[in-house]
């Protein structure tokens, strides 16, 4: 707890450190949801043409 | 083993089985790993509290590199017996490697500021970091622009393969010529030159990271696999 | 011979040439590729006086002095120093702020031309931290050590 209130307390260094914290998981995160939308969109539409392959 | 999962559709339940899982293991040593380096983990002697960027710095440097080593075997491997498994993790990978090379940019110059004094020099470690980032960027740009999907993954393979010698250049530029970036302290031959306390949520998030990477590695396999059966489909068709 | 043992060759061919083209690219551009010069450098090389150069190296214990000066009616810290590679030295002149880290027996790189011989008149100056990491208590052990061995 010393060590992060230490953390808290040392004003420029502390923003440096959170920036870069949060521009990593921003882009991680990014990274994440968009593979996450185009697997389900392509989940969706290989559904939707194999149905209508069977159809046929 | 390979071959096992060789097998689009049988991968496909392996992923949709274990993906998550990955996932969450990633996000518990996460936690555990922002405890680490924030609560229990004291400042550098030097540096103060700016040495927290290190253990996000390091671990995706690391990753920018092995994803690219993985792109680049899959590259031999797809040029030599044009295998499309090869090709499709080359793929899949390619956009994950150029986020975490952009996050190893982005982390080194915050870091650098209060450290350094400047946000950016082109020194050799830094720049061919950034080369690292265009050749992503690059490996990205040909697999999408080609209609025919195996031109593209072959060119992309030809890329990956002459960039290979970028590699070495990063991992040694530090030794090889003067640089601002300090030299390797892991992979020294004595003992690493961190100490513990410090060590400890370096390893956690590289770990964390790495579970990222497999799964969200898996996940773009996946929908890589189903786009190409959608091609097929759609192609047939047309016939 | 089969196709792929045939693709195979090649690529060994292939990878062979460009690195090998590669090596002896950096090896010749190994001036340009390097981002600073040592002191012993700077004295084998003669170097154009309105050529900004960067040289590095240790900040010399106790050659640290603060003046302050005013210019344009501005008050600001002029600062002279001593780089070392522990072969040679050079004096160094520069007005304006320090990075947090520089410290005397520390790592810096500094930016700028020689004017008069002997002195470097620094635009610039860059911190360089080296590869340790410790926390501060670990550090105060040490150098009462190394202190206690020295004496």
């Amino acid at each position: 707890m010393r060590y992060f209130s230490n953390f808290i307390d040392s004003g420029d260094h502390f923003t440096y450190v959170c920036l870069s914290y949060f521009i990593v998981f921003l882009i991680l995160f990014l990274m994440f949801f968009l593979s996450y939308t185009k697997t389900k969109k392509l989940e969706k539409e290989f559904t939707l043409l194999s149905k209508n392959e069977t159809k046929k | 083993m390979i071959f096992k999962f060789a097998n689009p559709l049988r991968f496909q339940k392996f992923v949709s089985k274990y993906q998550p899982t990955l996932l969450y293991l990633s996000l518990i040593f996460l936690v555990c790993g922002l405890f680490f380096s924030f609560f229990n983990s004291p400042p550098d002697y030097m540096q103060g509290e700016t040495v927290r960027i290190m253990y996000i710095h390091v671990p995706c440097a690391w990753f920018s590199l092995m994803i690219y080593s993985l792109i680049a075997i899959c590259s031999l491997f797809s040029i030599v017996f044009k295998h499309t498994l090869a090709d499709i993790i080359s793929r899949a990978s390619a956009p994950i490697g150029a986020s975490f090379t952009l996050a190893t940019l982005i982390t080194g110059s915050i870091w650098g500021k209060p450290t350094w004094g400047t946000w950016w020099v082109w020194d050799a470690r830094l720049t061919s970091e950034l080369i690292l980032f265009f050749i992503y960027l690059g490996l990205i740009l040909i697999t999408t622009s080609y209609e025919d999907k195996s031109k593209g993954d072959r060119y992309a393979s030809i890329l990956a393969v002459v960039g290979i010698v970028n590699l070495p250049i990063i991992k040694w530029s530090v030794d090889w010529w003067n640089t601002l970036h300090q030299p390797a302290s892991i992979s020294k031959l004595s003992s690493p030159s961190i100490d513990q306390s410090m060590l400890t949520p370096l390893f956690i998030m590289t770990i964390s990271f790495l579970f990222f990477f497999v799964s969200v590695l898996l996940m773009r396999i996946k929908a890589e696999i189903i786009q190409r059966k959608i091609d097929v489909i759609r192609f047939n068709r047309v016939d | 011979m089969k196709p792929k043992n045939k693709r195979l060759l090649t690529l060994i061919a292939f990878v062979t040439m460009t690195s090998l083209g590669f090596t002896i690219l950096l090896v010749s551009l190994r001036e340009n590729l390097i981002f600073f010069y040592s002191p012993t450098e700077v004295f084998e090389k003669t170097f154009d006086s309105n050529k900004k150069i960067r040289v590095g190296g240790m900040v010399k214990k106790k050659s640290v002095e603060k003046k302050i000066k005013e210019i344009d009616g501005r008050k600001l810290e002029e600062i002279t120093f001593i780089i070392t590679d522990y072969n040679k030295e050079i004096l160094i002149l520069y007005v304006g702020i320090l990075p947090d880290l520089f410290k005397e027996g520390q790592g810096v790189v500094v930016e700028g031309m020689i004017k008069n011989p002997g002195v470097f008149n620094a635009t610039n100056v860059l911190a360089k931290h080296d590869e340790n990491y410790m926390p501060p208590e670990i550090k105060d052990i040490k150098t009462i050590k190394e202190n206690s061995n020295g004496i």
